[in-house]
């Protein structure tokens, strides 16, 4: 994702009182004017913290959203002298960077994880910062698949497109930028129903599609000769490979594909060891992807255990957060992939 | 540059590239300025280059940084010199100096390539603390990258400072090439290399040097003293602190 920051500050929105809510969030400049705009009905004070313009998913897990970024926040805006609490709300997706304990321990404020969604934070306060499950686990409407195609094209078409303009000229950088945004539309709309296991087999399986679609476009221009077809055929091809590279990176459901390779952060196998569990349902409640599930031990006793390991996401928040240590990484570990739990 | 912050094998370098070879100078002339048998704060320690100079002098010093690699390499410093008993070294950011010390603690606060760091608030706020935590007629001392005042001076500035920026931000990113299978060497130099450069641009990377000191200092601070590197760029301030009475 390419930054684009804005001045770290606080906004009141309202008109907060002496108790009125403290939410926070990064200085992305598309994330603030999206919170400012849910909240806009709201009574409340919102930190804009220093997080090199990055959103709070990509910013925490990436090591730019930080505690020192609210700490700094706290400090410069003079919010301990406006409020008479000291409880800050937290996106929920910044789990995997901020740990509540260190907060309050560095900072002498305490947080709590609000809902993932913007849309969501009215209802949430309304309710009386009682979180669902539906606000804690992440959604992936058409809409939002829509918005990811067009940003993702948008970020490819800017890396790429000097390429196809140098040999081809306006007619092959044109070609491009259309096969880009249809092969990344289909892609990330029907990603599930599209045949093929892996992404670049689903998106050369798209490609044949645009290559008719763009023939049909182009066909009053002047019918088509075999030499313009083969470029046609190449540019789409190699549209739908770079497509589908970047795909898993612009999900919520996977890992950005060069996190591992290329900022060499180590692999996560979570599991939960059942003796230290207290039931205390802080991983379920930071893991944005349905993970875990409670077990009842016995009359008085519930733990959680790691279920759906295929949904894991391994952004760490569980193993961040947990107040027991409870959660562990099976990797650092052993040092060896182990065994998968039988439940 | 933000970009150092966090790569100890790179930092020394990326500062001796951004203030062109003048950094032990600065270093040198920094640790002059402070008392003899002083207690001394250094924020942002880095990796400790100034903490052998200033024990030379026979001060007590508290370093700081926000890294704990920093505070790592900074430690291993300070052992392999020496000095491990006059130093005390703690994980700790500028935003943070509120809540560890009380006032009127050191005879010296060093401030060596921090404030650019930090956003104008920030500024504001850690120089604020500086003066608190300062004895009576403590000094502050500043190395930092300044605009220039000469106009003259200011255009070679503006001219050299982003190619030489760009450099040693390249060169910090880097370390992400270095991967022994060649594809995703190929990857990285001709997909990735690009959006590094898209996100220098875009991005905040690169700070903003600071503008003349009497714009951003508090009324309990004066300057005492200045001593200019290539033209007024490069900066080394010595503040004092001031009684309003």
């Amino acid at each position: 994702m390419i930054p684009h920051p804005t001045k770290s500050r606080l906004i009141t929105l309202g008109e907060p009182t002496r108790d009125s809510p403290v939410l926070v969030t990064v200085n992305s400049s598309l994330t603030v004017r999206r919170l400012s705009r849910a909240l806009r009905n709201e009574d409340c004070y919102l930190l804009v913290a220093p997080a090199g313009g990055i959103n709070v998913w990509c910013g925490s897990v990436g090591g730019h959203f930080t505690i020192e970024s609210i700490i700094s926040i706290i400090k410069t805006s003079g919010i301990e002298k406006l409020v008479n609490h000291r409880r800050l709300i937290l996106p929920q997706l910044c789990a995997p960077a901020i740990s509540s304990k260190e907060l309050h321990a560095r900072a002498g404020w305490s947080g709590q994880f609000g809902p993932i969604r913007a849309e969501d934070i009215p209802e949430y306060l309304r309710k009386g910062k009682h979180v669902t499950t539906e606000m804690t686990e992440i959604s992936y409407s058409p809409k939002d698949r829509l918005e990811m195609a067009i940003a993702m094209s948008g970020s490819i078409l800017v890396r790429f497109s000097l390429l196809p303009l140098v040999i081809f000229g306006l007619w092959g950088v044109s070609r491009f930028a259309a096969s880009v945004v249809c092969s990344a539309v289909v892609l990330h709309m029907f990603s599930e129903q599209l045949p093929g296991s892996t992404n670049t087999r689903k998106a050369l399986a798209v490609s044949p599609l645009v290559v008719f679609l763009l023939l049909v476009v182009s066909w009053p221009a002047g019918g088509i000769a075999i030499w313009p077809l083969v470029f046609l055929v190449g540019l789409t091809t190699v549209a739908a490979v770079l497509v589908a590279n970047a795909h898993s990176g612009y999900t919520p459901f996977k890992q950005c594909s060069y996190s591992r390779q290329f900022y060499g952060y180590p692999p996560l196998k979570i599991d939960i060891v059942d003796e230290a569990c207290t039931g205390c349902t802080l991983c379920d409640w930071v893991c944005p992807v349905d993970c875990f599930a409670a077990v009842r031990q016995n009359a008085d006793r519930t733990t959680y255990m790691m279920a759906n390991p295929v949904n894991c996401v391994e952004c760490g928040a569980c193993l961040v957060q947990c107040p027991t240590s409870a959660v562990v990484n099976l990797f650092e570990v052993s040092g060896t992939p182990p065994q998968v739990r039988c439940a | 540059m933000k970009a150092f912050e966090c790569v100890p094998a790179r930092y020394d370098l990326g500062v001796r590239l951004i203030t062109l070879g003048e950094i032990d100078e600065l270093r040198r002339g920094l640790a002059m300025e402070v008392p003899v048998n002083a207690r001394v704060l250094d924020v942002g320690c880095g990796t400790g280059a100034l903490l052998p100079l200033l024990a030379e002098r026979g001060v007590r010093i508290t370093a700081i940084d926000k890294s704990p690699e920093m505070v790592a390499k900074a430690r291993e410093r300070a052992a392999e010199e020496g000095i491990l008993d006059s130093v005390c070294i703690k994980r700790s950011t500028a935003m943070e100096i509120d809540r560890l010390f009380p006032d009127g603690e050191f005879d010296a606060v060093v401030l060596s390539l921090v404030m650019t760091e930090l956003t104008n608030d920030e500024q504001a706020w850690v120089l604020n603390q500086c003066a608190r935590i300062l004895k009576p007629k403590g000094s502050l001392l500043i190395a930092d990258e300044f605009k220039p005042p000469r106009l003259l001076n200011r255009l070679a500035f503006e001219i050299f400072r982003f190619p030489l920026h760009l450099i040693a931000y390249l060169y910090t990113q880097i370390k992400g090439l270095v991967t022994s299978n060649i594809w995703w060497r190929i990857y990285y130099t001709f997909v990735e290399l690009p959006l590094m450069l898209l996100s220098f641009f875009v991005g905040e990377p690169l700070t903003a040097p600071l503008h003349e000191p009497e714009t951003f200092l508090p009324a309990t601070l004066r300057i005492a003293g200045a001593k200019h590197f290539w033209g007024g760029a490069i900066r080394l301030l010595k503040i004092q602190k001031v009684d309003l009475e």
